[in-house]
């Protein structure tokens, strides 16, 4: 506890520094219930969604910045708009990005319009690799504090207009010391695609796509979660190769 | 005449008689000629009717767009939309046409989006082939087999709340032979909002995940705005013209029992089916989900007024929208008021004589009169100008702090006593509607002005019984005297 209290300290006190100074916040390990129904294994029924459990894990307590992602395209030249293959990034890539470098006044802002291959290859020139879906989503239920304020950033969010400068990272941490999962932008994760992978998401000839039903609500861990159906949503549109707008990362480490 | 009539609806029996003949492989079957890109119009229009004689491809770009727009006055919504607008683009292809659709999301967008189209028989009406990122373009095509007039809407998870935000639209699947002639065409479609902050609230509201899970919508409007076709943005009609109106209900969660006020519907086909319209309908109930058509022939010059005949919706919500039908007066279809008489029940001279005349309670003074004023306002007043003064846009004026009231009393004694029609200004708004004339006792409409003068900013001072008898419109009671 006095451990938490410590990190807590310690990043608003960061937060005022530039986020890659920052190590990333240590998430201890847990029990987590999926949102919905994974693949069942062979022989077992699918049935409610069952907790899984997360082993520790670190991940970094704010999404990735422009200024992050300018200093690796020093290093990785291939990865520039323009060198980077089209098999790896579809064509709106950095497409806000001019002669190397992001929209003048927005080092702070999470890189948007970034591949996953580009995502995973940042992480691994540090080490390090994009978190897992379930860590994601076990790094935002943070043990089960503040979650009536997650729905209702995420709803604000949404209804907040498109096309404004996204804001600086920077916000105010959660329970492990992450900040800004909802509010600043969508976020990769490593396995994106391995849930609801089917196009066609109110699919009812398999529980597992359930999640994504509009008839079939029954499978998920809280039908009255929007913001969650959303993310799973946004996830499963992707494929390794788009861009969005507002869509970032942060990266992940083993403990 | 009569005859003639009942000879061409004996021969539109006939010919819808002859579409469900035309069975769904016959469709299917049916060669596909050519190409062309859809025609696609947002509400209150609709695209013009198919001549075409033969099946075609029809080409139809959707662009999504999630979009901040007005939803009523001072209330800001980012509304989630198939082409810019609530309710998305009216689709209007024939029986038999091959439909190519492209579902573009626009790259400015946060969510991932697909179409359900009620048309289309096939995974997710389309949904399963058309899931979409901000920024990409899906593609699939149907033969548009059954002809109908079909909802279409997004089907990403969470639905209700895609739905909720505006995403829906109608297609209309036109039979071979066409519809009947209609000399205006018009697309109307409800939809219920749910927002953080109570109706009125102003500003930009966030959706409400509790009011939309509880099904208690804030909002209940048509196409897509509280007074979206209201005054001058009312839908219009001449005398002797037939009126088609394509209504949908996008929902998420409400039903509609859509009716217009002051019209009898002579022709309805009931959720959207071509082949057997219903005669002299009141009120159409429209599923979530569904659609209908209603035909009517405008025979006088009239306000009419479309509403969810669920009135608060109406009267509270914002659904309501109005259609002016212009042109000479039939008095014998209806005359208008031609009397205004004194009714006494038989007997009730008797009953005066046995009972002591009651007598009505007087203000003594201002005090009395604001508190005496209020229960007049209530019983007469508050059901359009509404509980706190703040009227109805576009509909009803505003009393509070109203810059009319700042006329001198005379006029406002006038005007509530005599009525009022026509084009007015309130706080720099328009209206064009009707007052009554109120016939009420010098008492209570001293008291009912004096309550509004000192109630929501405004100036304050006092009516007196004798300066509503010094200057009231005289009531017309000739008639009654005779």
């Amino acid at each position: 506890m006095a451990r938490r209290m410590a990190i807590m300290a310690a990043s608003s006190l960061l937060a005022l520094m530039p986020a890659c100074a920052e190590p990333m916040a240590p998430v201890p390990a847990g029990a987590y219930t999926p949102f919905f129904k994974f693949i069942p294994a062979k022989g077992q029924r699918a049935t409610e969604p069952r907790p899984v459990g997360i082993k520790a894990f670190r991940l970094d307590r704010f999404p990735v910045t422009n200024a992050q992602f300018a200093a690796f395209l020093e290093k990785a030249p291939d990865w520039r708009r323009g060198a980077a293959p089209r098999l790896f990034v579809d064509p709106n890539y950095l497409r806000r990005w001019r002669d190397g470098a992001p929209p003048k006044g927005e080092d702070n802002a999470p890189v948007t319009n970034v591949s996953w291959f580009a995502a995973q290859a940042f992480c691994e020139s540090l080490g390090a690799r994009l978190p897992t879906t379930d860590e994601w989503e076990y790094a935002l239920a943070d043990a089960g504090r503040g979650q009536a304020q997650v729905t209702r950033a995420s709803l604000d969010w949404f209804a907040k207009p498109n096309g404004a400068r996204i804001g600086d990272v920077g916000g105010a941490p959660n329970g492990y010391g992450v900040s800004d999962m909802i509010g600043l932008v969508w976020e990769w994760t490593q396995d994106f695609s391995a849930t609801g992978s089917g196009t066609e998401q109110r699919n009812t000839s398999s529980k597992d796509d359930a999640a994504f039903c509009g008839g079939g609500a029954a499978g998920v861990r809280d039908p009255a979660d929007y913001p969650a159906f959303m993310r799973y949503a946004l996830r499963a549109s992707l494929k390794a190769s788009y861009v969005q707008d507002n869509l970032g990362f942060r990266c992940a480490g083993d403990e | 005449m009569a005859n003639k009539l009942l000879l061409a609806l004996m021969a539109s029996t006939m010919m819808t008689t002859v579409a469900l003949a035309a069975s769904r492989d016959e469709n299917r079957a049916e060669p596909v000629v050519g190409e062309e890109k859809a025609i696609l119009t947002d509400a209150p229009n609709v695209p013009p009717a198919i001549t075409r004689k033969n099946a075609t491809k029809v080409v139809v770009h959707l662009e999504v767009k999630e979009v901040e727009g007005r939803l009523a006055d001072g209330v800001q919504y980012t509304f989630w939309t198939f082409g810019g607008k609530v309710p998305g683009k009216f689709i209007r292809v024939r029986e038999g046409d091959l439909v190519e659709m492209h579902l573009d999301n626009h790259p400015d967008n946060k969510m991932p989006h697909n179409i359900d189209l009620h048309a289309v028989n096939g995974q997710g009406g389309g949904a399963g082939a058309s899931l979409t990122a901000p920024g990409h373009s899906s593609v699939f095509s149907f033969k548009a087999t059954n002809p109908g007039l079909y909802v279409y809407h997004c089907a990403t998870a969470p639905v209700a709340m895609h739905v909720a935000n505006g995403m829906y639209g109608l297609i209309l699947v036109e039979p071979k032979e066409g519809l009947p002639h209609a000399d205006k065409e018009y697309y109307v479609m409800q939809g219920d909002f749910y927002t953080k902050g109570a109706n009125g609230e102003q500003g930009l509201q966030p959706f409400s995940m509790e009011k939309a899970i509880a099904e208690k919508p804030d909002y209940v409007v048509f196409n897509g705005s509280v007074g979206s076709m209201v005054g001058d943005k009312a839908i219009t009609g001449n005398v002797g013209e037939n009126v088609r109106i394509y209504f949908g209900d996008g929902g998420p969660n409400l039903t509609s029992s859509f009716h217009v006020i002051g019209q009898i519907f002579d022709k309805v086909w009931a959720e959207g089916n071509m082949s057997t319209p219903v005669s002299n309908v009141q009120t159409t109930m429209v599923p979530a989900g569904g659609a209908a058509i209603a035909d009517f022939k405008l025979t006088v010059p009239a306000t009419l007024i479309l509403v969810d005949h669920s009135l608060t919706r109406a009267f509270n919500k914002g659904a309501l929208a109005m259609m002016k039908s212009v042109g000479p007066e039939d008095k014998l279809v209806y005359s208008g008021k031609t009397d205004d008489l004194v009714y006494q029940p038989e007997g009730a001279g008797v009953r005066v004589a046995d009972a002591p005349a009651a007598v009505a309670p007087v203000a003594k003074n201002k005090a009395e009169r604001i508190k005496m004023g209020e229960s007049v306002y209530a019983n007469n007043c508050a059901a359009c100008h509404q509980p706190t003064g703040v009227g109805v846009p576009d509909a009803f004026p505003p009393l509070a702090k109203s810059d009319y009231l700042k006329n001198d009393k005379a006029k406002i004694i006038k005007t509530v006593t005599g009525g009022l029609s026509g084009k007015l200004t309130v706080n720099g708004k328009a209206f064009d509607g009707v007052m009554p004339a109120w016939d009420l006792p010098d008492e209570d409409i001293a008291n009912v002005l004096t309550y509004v003068y000192n109630n929501w900013g405004n100036a304050g001072g006092e009516v007196t019984p004798a300066d509503v008898k010094a200057h009231r419109v005289a009531v017309d009671r000739k008639a009654a005297a005779e």
